[in-house]
């Protein structure tokens, strides 16, 4: 069931390649920005621009997932599968992409302002969780803000307070990546991370029921 | 003549005071902006002049600000609420109004 | 009613004991802040709110303090006036330790008003040989401690300790509001189910939208709220730390909660039917008070706060508030709270007269 829910995702997906490449272009040009803006960049301006490109870029990326499906057409979906089934598979999915899209970024931005990352693992690492941590988030509030008119500008202000704490912790984590800080009890910051997350996805199922029907 | 002219010079001499006296100009927008612009100025204006009140030994001006601000920040609140109601009162009496014609 | 009296039997109690209570006798800083180590140093000690002329002048002792054994006592003491002391200090010329120059603190030992203490008074320069045995060990002892109604005496701060109970408090009405608005939230979801809406006792003057008035009206005090304890702890912060920002957690889980009410009040009217959007606000308020939670653990992690109780503690340490402090902040937790619901209900009144007006209700 999830599986084929996962697959109706990237075949959504790929059918509209127009989205998923404007948002490719977003993370291009916003690297290009920091480019042309400052030739050498600062670490610890590095990390924070960073942060920056990948959250903005997964907002726009994210806010799609509940819109482009028409109010029937959801309403369809929602008798065909378990409403938490579509949710889990939708942050599946958002997750996976935020992941392919966090790294594109990582890549054009290190070959065009440089790569100060000293500790490519953890990372990664970061990375990975980063992606999940704005999945739930962001998959969540945008099942809301689809519920309203004006649903891109919404899901940009619904969304900052709530990804306040996990943003925080990535970036401190980069910056232990990068070796701006030393701490060797990160360890800390993760669990927090993964809780962050663990309490997020709770509210998300018990919340969900509420907002998909109308 | 003197009818008209008592008349305007009551009217005249009446308006401003009853602007002021009125319950009307405490809910003006005007009473509103003064109070919102004492709110913003006031740590402004008591940080100028040759005195700075707010570092004189003891620092007592600070509490004063303190307390002034969450006063008038209430003050605000009830005014914006007070105006909220003004509003209604008038609605249900134009309704009443409506009914009875 | 009782309550609402209450709330401002209490707020007048924190205005009267929070503004009269007068501080403890402290030290505000002497002279000349600075001298060569060797030599017989005359020291003016500057007092705030002392009555050095209440006692003789053999009574009070003074000490120039290096740490917890080594001080050296100041001899010939007049007293210029109430706040004026001055007191003579041979200064050995060996520091305890070898830098090259130490910080000592003041400490004034004074039968009628205490003990006063300055740190980092006197900064004390040396060449660069050390020798503590010039040091006399364990000299400070038998202070006179005085328990009376005052507030303690702090550098920098001195009176604004007194906003502890004006500012510190908007924190508390804050957090409080935003937990009933929440509360509200969650009963509102719970009773949104045809179920469990039978259960609603209607003579008890309970219904399902009195939930989301209740939890919207809580919100706005809160916004009210946050925004005068933002705006007082600026004021406080400006003249106490020298910058109204600091990134400090209580500033920050302040301003997040701003945002999360403001989007809260964005997203109640950006929908047609009320209902919905009702039903959505209430989801994305519980929503967003859980993900406000994880930043009391860690935002202490990433900035060092100048609030006392920093490691994550909302709540004041011990050592920051003494015993007459809490007979006066307790009572202005308390009083300002009630006064934050009163106001929230005061506008759930008025949505609930204003719905049925339009026929809403």
């Amino acid at each position: 069931m999830l599986l084929t829910l996962l697959r109706k995702e990237l075949l959504l997906e790929f059918r509209q390649r127009y989205a998923i490449s404007g948002i490719v272009l977003y993370v291009f040009s916003m690297v290009f920005v920091v480019y042309a803006a400052s030739i050498k960049v600062q670490p610890q301006v590095w990390n924070i621009l960073f942060w920056l490109i990948v959250l903005f870029a997964s907002i726009n990326a994210v806010v799609k997932s509940f819109v482009q499906e028409s109010g029937n057409r959801q309403l369809y979906y929602y008798q065909l599968a378990d409403p938490a089934m579509l949710l889990l598979a939708k942050i599946i999915y958002n997750t996976l992409l935020l992941l392919v899209l966090s790294l594109l970024a990582f890549g054009t931005y290190s070959v065009v302002a440089g790569n100060p990352v000293k500790d490519i693992p953890l990372f990664a690492l970061i990375l990975l969780l980063g992606s999940l941590g704005f999945s739930i988030a962001f998959t969540f509030i945008a099942s809301i803000a689809a519920k309203a008119n004006n649903s891109a500008t919404l899901m940009a202000i619904l969304s900052f307070p709530v990804i306040m704490p996990i943003l925080l912790t990535l970036v401190r984590l980069s910056a232990i990546a990068l070796r701006l800080i030393q701490d060797t009890s990160y360890k800390r910051d993760i669990l927090n991370l993964l809780a962050i997350d663990a309490i997020l996805i709770t509210l998300t199922f018990v919340l969900f029921p509420f907002v998909w029907r109308d | 003549m003197g009818k008209i002219a008592s008349q305007t010079t009551n009217s005249v001499f009446i308006s401003p005071k009853k602007a002021f006296c009125s319950m009307k100009f405490f809910q003006s927008r005007i009473f509103f902006t003064i109070i919102l612009f004492m709110t913003i100025s006031l740590p402004t204006v008591l940080a100028q002049g040759n005195r700075d009140y707010m570092r004189e030994t003891g620092k007592i001006n600070v509490v004063i600000g303190v307390i002034v601000l969450i006063f008038l920040g209430i003050v605000v609140y009830v005014l914006r609420l007070d105006r909220k109601l003004t509003k209604l009162e008038h609605q249900l009496k134009d309704d009443k109004n409506e009914w009875t014609n | 009613m009782w309550w609402k009296i209450l709330s401002v039997f209490l707020i007048v109690y924190t205005l009267i004991a929070g503004t009269l209570v007068p501080l403890k006798p402290g030290i505000t800083y002497v002279q000349p802040a600075s001298a060569p180590a060797g030599k017989v140093l005359t020291l003016q000690l500057h007092g705030y709110n002392s009555f050095y002329t209440k006692s003789p002048e053999s009574e009070i002792r003074t000490w120039l303090q290096f740490d917890e054994q080594h001080a050296i006592q100041g001899e010939r003491i007049r007293v210029l006036n109430d706040t004026t002391l001055e007191a003579q200090f041979s200064i050995p010329s060996a520091l305890p330790n070898s830098s090259s120059s130490v910080m000592l603190n003041a400490i004034i030992d004074h039968p009628n008003d205490g003990v006063s203490l300055l740190p980092s008074a006197v900064e004390i320069a040396q060449d660069t040989f050390s020798s503590a045995a010039a040091w006399k060990a364990d000299v400070i002892q038998g202070l006179h401690v005085i328990k009376d109604f005052s507030y303690p005496y702090r550098n920098v701060i001195y009176e604004s300790i007194r906003n502890t109970y004006f500012h510190v408090p908007m924190w508390f009405v804050l957090m409080f509001l935003f937990i009933a608005s929440a509360w509200n939230s969650v009963q509102f979801l719970r009773y949104s189910n045809p179920s469990q809406a039978a259960k609603l006792d209607a003579s008890k003057g309970q219904s399902l939208i009195d939930f989301d008035r209740k939890a919207s009206a809580y919100a706005e005090a809160g916004l009210l709220f946050g925004i005068l304890g933002l705006v007082t702890g600026m004021l406080w912060a400006h003249y106490a730390w020298g910058a109204a920002w600091s990134n400090d957690i209580k500033q920050l889980m302040t301003a997040v909660a701003l945002l999360i009410y403001l989007a809260y009040f964005i997203l109640r009217r950006s929908f047609d039917e009320p209902e919905k959007g009702a039903r959505l606000a209430a989801v994305y308020n519980i929503f967003a008070f859980a993900s406000l939670v994880p930043l009391l653990y860690i935002v202490p992690r990433m900035f060092a706060s100048l609030h006392p109780g920093a490691t994550g503690n909302p709540a004041f340490g011990s050592e920051d508030l003494d015993n007459t402090m809490r007979m006066v902040f307790y009572p202005a937790i308390i009083g300002w709270t009630l006064m934050g619901f009163w106001l929230a209900q005061l506008r759930f009144r008025y949505q609930r007269i204003l719905d049925r007006a339009t026929g809403l209700d």
